[in-house]
């Protein structure tokens, strides 16, 4: 091997046609600007707060200095807070469900996907399903360590309070206030760098974080947050797949959707088993399918084209990393109209290919035939 | 959106296509190339200023996303991904004598070690001198030099894993 022959290899390789791109730049944006935050905080500390609170005070919205020339916080007040009841404490949400709505968007934003687990959920929306411009989190009851009153103690008395909130298998989150923000449906809430916190209903907290620029930031941030509703009467999540006959123990962990013109359409089940959060369930992805839906073919062996039920699926073994367990996965491009995709690992039983086969109903793309039961 | 969003995400979008090809080379797997153009990307926003003020911010990013692939990082951002995006490399299936050259090809690459595979990237893909990869490796010229030729070598084996025994038949002819 020379080097003319390698880049000759090179100069084939990048004849490939490029697949369509699922980078997100908007997201990068997003959390890009959170580490930021994070360490600006952790980095300088009492500067960086500085800098957010000339920033956010210069807009009117910052109702009180944590570090301000007297050295105290001023009393809560806010722009227009609207009081409204909060929703029962839950330790748990429904992951069939989403629990909160946005009800306020800018112009042109409109929500475009979701994940609703049992400790967290998230909304993301944006002007297209492509490009996440503002988020929502939140988490269920006692998943954090602090209280609002805690953190507007610790601020009046110039600490550094820093809220950590987890949220089982995922890596959680984490917040640094820096100062208090105008009041959200009633409630204290906090500026953790651009992201809006409050304390949405006992032990339970929210965060918005969205759009650009300092002021315009701070501005809608609130409005957004103020537009926030928990326990709405959603609508319903529907599944174009429904899996029957698995372990009685297994439950739905968390499902991600999407939201086109009909109902949001759950496109991503995770299962899990309660009280067992180490143990990695499988995934289940249904898509509708499209021109560009297809299956990545792993070279060297680890993949075999195969039928199943009918269906032309890839099947695919990865092997663990360092002796770890192995990956199983089916995948059909095109499945009566759906891109399916089935994930399981190690020595859990049944495996994707047994999933795929026995236990998978496919229920079509047409809307009308979907199910909000995806655990018959 | 404030001048820095603008100038980056104006960056990124120029250079979109060629991040991910670079991606592609070092993985050879678009669904990871993605996610690596997406960890790099984020990476790059939060690193911006410094990136903005480097001699060649392309340079800055090319390092960037090469150490993204050297560490292995595989961003939470995958975890969301749905099936619309699951696209394979262009080809797939067609069963002709170009594409299983290409698959050949592919599969040599994934052969060579992530270390040599990204010096060979940098060299023959990107078109750097020695000098310039071992700025983006963060290692020293000799090192580029020694990686380039284990490369080359591991790449030669994957592509042809049984070659004639040159030696022997050297020494049969006499």
């Amino acid at each position: 091997m020379d080097e003319p022959r390698a880049r000759a290899i090179f100069g084939l390789l990048s004849d490939a046609e490029a697949p369509p791109s699922r980078v997100d730049v908007g997201l990068a944006r997003i959390t890009g600007r959170r580490r930021l935050r994070r360490r600006r905080a952790v980095l300088s500390g009492t500067p960086a707060v500085a800098v957010a609170v000339v920033a956010l005070s210069a807009s009117g919205l910052i109702a009180v200095l944590p570090h301000g020339p007297h050295g105290r916080p001023g009393p809560h007040q806010g722009g227009h807070p609207v009081t409204v009841t909060p929703p029962p404490a839950t330790r748990s949400f429904d992951p069939l469900v989403p629990y909160a709505e946005f009800r306020w968007l800018p112009k042109g934003v409109s929500l475009i996907a979701g994940t609703t687990g049992r400790l967290s959920q998230h909304l993301a929306a944006g002007p297209n399903a492509h490009r996440a411009m503002w988020s929502l989190d939140i988490t269920a009851e006692g998943r954090c360590n602090l209280s609002s009153d805690q953190i507007l103690r610790q601020l009046r008395h110039g600490g550094h309070p820093v809220l950590r909130c987890s949220t089982g298998r995922s890596a959680g989150f984490q917040f640094t206030p820096t100062g208090q923000a105008p009041s959200v449906h009633g409630h204290l809430a906090f500026w953790a760098g651009h992201e809006l916190i409050w304390e949405y209903t006992r032990d339970s907290w929210a965060a918005v974080v969205g759009g650009s620029g300092p002021h315009l930031d701070a501005a809608r941030t609130v409005k957004v947050a103020g537009g926030v509703i928990f326990r709405a009467p959603q609508p319903t999540l529907m599944f174009p797949i429904q899996l029957t006959g698995l372990p009685a123990s297994w439950r739905v962990g968390s499902v991600h959707y999407v939201v086109g013109a009909g109902a949001p359409r759950g496109n991503q089940l995770d299962l899990a088993v309660p009280g067992e959060q180490g143990i990695p369930l499988p995934t289940v992805t249904a898509a509708l399918a499209g021109r560009g839906s297809s299956c990545y073919f792993y070279p060297g062996g680890q993949s075999q084209h195969r039928i199943i039920n009918g269906i032309p699926v890839v099947v695919t073994r990865l092997s663990g990393p360092r002796g770890g367990q192995d990956t199983f996965q089916v995948c059909a491009a095109h499945a009566h109209g759906l891109s399916l995709f089935v994930s399981t690992y190690g020595n859990e039983s049944p495996r994707a290919v047994s999933i795929f086969r026995d236990h998978l109903r496919i229920l079509g793309p047409d809307p009308s035939r979907w199910t909000a039961n995806p655990l018959g | 959106m404030s001048s820095r969003d603008d100038e980056y995400t104006e960056y990124i979008s120029a250079r979109m296509m060629s991040l991910r090809r670079t991606a592609f080379m070092l993985c050879q797997d678009w669904h990871r190339a993605d996610d690596l153009v997406q960890a790099a990307i984020t990476r790059l926003y939060v690193h911006w200023g410094r990136a903005r003020a480097a001699d060649h911010i392309d340079a800055y990013a090319r390092t960037v996303l090469v150490r993204e692939f050297l560490g292995e990082r595989r961003s939470a951002w995958a975890r969301r991904v749905s099936l619309d995006a699951q696209v394979p490399p262009a080809g797939t299936g067609t069963g002709t004598a170009d594409h299983d050259a290409l698959l050949d090809l592919r599969a040599a690459l994934t052969a060579v070690p992530p270390r040599q595979r990204a010096t060979l990237v940098l060299r023959f893909y990107c078109d750097l001198n020695v000098e310039q990869t071992a700025q983006v490796l963060g290692c020293s010229p000799g090192t580029v030099k020694s990686q380039t030729v284990k490369g080359l070598a591991a790449l030669r084996r994957a592509l042809d894993p049984d070659p004639e025994p040159t030696g022997e038949r050297k020494h049969s002819h006499g």
